[in-house]
């Protein structure tokens, strides 16, 4: 040991170091953070400035105008917007039931050493990338469809009145159903396991107690899990849907690519995401870009006002149970 | 239950008959919806293996060495997808090293150093917002400041930022889990003995928590690599028949970054630009590269889940 003083400034000059450091570390961390901030703000407004020409030019009616027409510059977002929503819509119709199925088997009445391989394949099915359902959409399904269940569908359900029409025109396989069918598939392992979360929450006391009371799995099922988890389950659903309304690839290879509103949904239709696909490669500077990035911004705020009705709904439902 | 209580056996009878009834109708419902259970389960996980099966016929037999190691060319059967999967690796390694520290630092401000107030709950409620912002819109975004505002170009660097902003999200919400699986006696015990909050971490919550933060990371990186949508709108290229410059030189200072500025393609892009091809013999090779694309995503996957797995079991405070 040296002089008295010594020992106290080395002290200091550490306890200093050691402030430098983590000040540093907490500004870094801080940054990062904000990126997250940064990266969303920035996509609203690059989508938002290189969107600007075409609202210019054509003003809000671009959202309901249905005309896309290259060569003549005239562009409006109705067709693309008809073929997300209701692709969407007929994806969740299929997607829903029989993910609640497979999350309700998989929690409540498959055997218990089924439950992990099962668990886990349905898991390793959601992380499947999109372009795969593609590919096996466009060379297998669409054509099994066309010959086996559009004629069928036709018969059957071709004079109903209304629904009908759903089904008119020559069944080819490549349409607005047929994206909703391929998306649905693309979407079940993702909200299955979702809901399969959701409902292994359910407290054990609760479905033991309804089980000793005497109901059955169905009664426990209806009675308590769903009640207890209707707000995860609604989650789950939206966070689907999210996922359905943006999905690309495994839309643009089936839907048909064509900018117009039909009424059948055999007949074939585009999306926001496969116009945005299929047009970006060849698209010209100049008013096309512009309403590829403005057809890209309706898509942004659509997924962002569904992913905040969730969130809002979740909150209400929350509130609602007190807890 | 207000079952009235009657005497006479007649009702009595009525009764049990009634209850009877009930019961046979629960346990009707309930043989219905154990069969409906099994049925969704058993047609979900059918269509998507058969799915995958037929891929699988298609490709295998195209699969060689050959189809490895070949460029792209006019010939479907000269064809391979070299400058794919090289492209796919350098897209990931940029995603990785800029995603990882990104997301896990993200985490670590959001769960040890952010206060309570609006600027954490507007961090937190974005974190949200962008795990679902549609990939293409991510894609949109890269062209619009990746490509025109910072002049990167279609390149490797462009891309490989891209993609780790769209998997930003799961590496931050699974680190951010990571970190709060860690006991607060844990911090507290780091700071009884005077530690400052970086040590802490780094010294305790980091090592504690890398089995859960790398778990998140494969999975980001799995979804990754096979995104095609963002890729598209930047321009990816279809036809590459160069590699990047490799990364290690063989003279000083042996490192080399050219390659970030490289123009690319990776996997699912040369199997979009396959497809699109009236020529059959070019949609089996699509199969064949699906093939790879799917196997490498599974793995990836597998991998994640038994990591997870491992962490949980092995875990106990």
């Amino acid at each position: 040991m040296r002089a008295a003083q010594a020992p106290v400034d080395l002290h200091a000059e550490q306890v200093r170091k050691f402030k430098l450091q983590d000040f540093l570390f907490h500004q870094v961390t801080l940054a990062f953070a904000f990126l997250v901030l940064a990266a969303l703000v920035g996509i609203l407004i690059s989508l938002a400035m290189e969107a600007l020409p075409v609202f210019r030019e054509s003003g809000p009616a671009f959202l309901w105008t249905n005309v896309w027409n290259v060569p003549e510059d005239q562009y409006g977002a109705l067709s693309a917007i008809y073929g997300t929503v209701v692709t969407s819509i007929i994806a969740l119709v299929i997607a829903v039931p029989v993910s609640f199925g497979i999350a309700l088997f998989l929690t409540e009445t498959c055997p218990v050493w089924l439950r992990r391989p099962l668990g886990t394949a349905i898991e390793l099915l959601a992380g499947v990338p999109s372009i795969i359902y593609g590919i096996w959409g466009l060379f297998v399904f669409a054509p099994l469809f066309a010959a086996h269940v559009q004629p069928h569908l036709q018969a059957a359900l071709g004079d109903v009145p209304v629904i009908g029409g759903w089904f008119a025109g020559p069944p080819i396989g490549i349409g607005i159903l047929t994206a909703g069918i391929v998306l649905s598939l693309m979407v079940i392992p993702f909200v299955a396991s979702v809901m399969r979360d959701v409902f292994e929450t359910v407290p054990p006391a609760l479905k033991e107690s309804a089980y000793g009371v005497g109901c059955t799995t169905w009664e426990v099922v209806i009675h308590v899990v769903l009640p207890y988890t209707r707000v995860g389950v609604i989650g789950g659903i939206m966070l689907g849907l999210g996922r359905a309304l943006g999905e690309t690839m495994a839309v643009t290879f089936v839907i048909g690519n064509a900018n117009r509103i039909v009424g059948s949904l055999y007949a074939p239709g585009t999306s926001i995401a496969s116009t945005l696909a299929n047009e970006f490669g060849e698209a010209d500077p100049g008013l096309h870009i512009s309403a590829l990035f403005a057809l890209g911004l309706v898509l942004f705020i659509i997924t962002f006002v569904v992913l905040a009705i969730s969130r809002w709904l979740i909150r209400r439902s929350v509130a609602k149970q007190g807890r | 239950m207000n079952t009235v209580v009657s005497t006479a056996p007649k009702d009595r009878a009525r009764e049990l008959v009634a209850m009877r009834a009930r019961i046979a109708a629960g346990v009707r419902n309930q043989q219905i919806f154990a069969a409906v259970g099994v049925l969704f389960t058993a047609f979900a996980l059918l269509v998507l293996i058969a799915a995958f099966l037929d891929l699988l016929i298609d490709g295998l037999p195209r699969l060689s060495w050959d189809f490895l190691t070949n460029f792209p060319s006019r010939h479907p059967d000269q064809a391979g997808i070299l400058s794919a999967w090289v492209g796919s690796a350098f897209v990931m390694l940029v995603t990785m090293l800029s995603a990882v520290p990104i997301g896990i630092g993200a985490a670590i401000y959001l769960e040890e150093y952010a206060g309570k107030n609006w600027f954490t709950d507007l961090i937190e409620i974005n974190v949200t917002n962008l795990a679902g912002v549609p990939s293409i819109v991510y894609g949109l975004l890269a062209l619009g400041l990746f490509v025109y505002q910072f002049g990167f170009g279609q390149s490797i660097l462009a891309a490989g930022l891209t993609l780790a902003l769209l998997i930003l999200p799961i590496v931050i919400v699974s680190s951010r889990e990571a970190l709060r699986a860690v006991p607060i006696h844990i911090r507290e015990a780091a700071y009884g003995v005077g530690a400052t909050r970086w040590q802490m971490v780094s010294d305790h919550l980091v090592p504690y928590s890398r089995g859960g933060m790398m778990t998140g990371v494969i999975l980001g990186m799995a979804e990754a690599i096979g995104q095609t949508a963002p890729l598209i709108t930047i321009g990816a290229l279809t036809f590459i028949a160069f590699l990047p410059e490799m990364p290690v030189t063989g003279e000083f200072p042996f490192l080399s970054m050219e390659w970030i500025w490289s123009g690319f393609t990776v996997l699912p892009i040369q199997m979009y630009n396959w497809v699109s091809r009236p020529n059959v013999e070019f949609q089996i090779n699509a199969a064949a590269a699906g093939v790879i694309l799917l196997l490498m995503t599974l793995l990836m996957n597998s991998l994640a889940i038994y990591l997870r797995y491992q962490v949980r079991k092995k875990i106990k405070w």
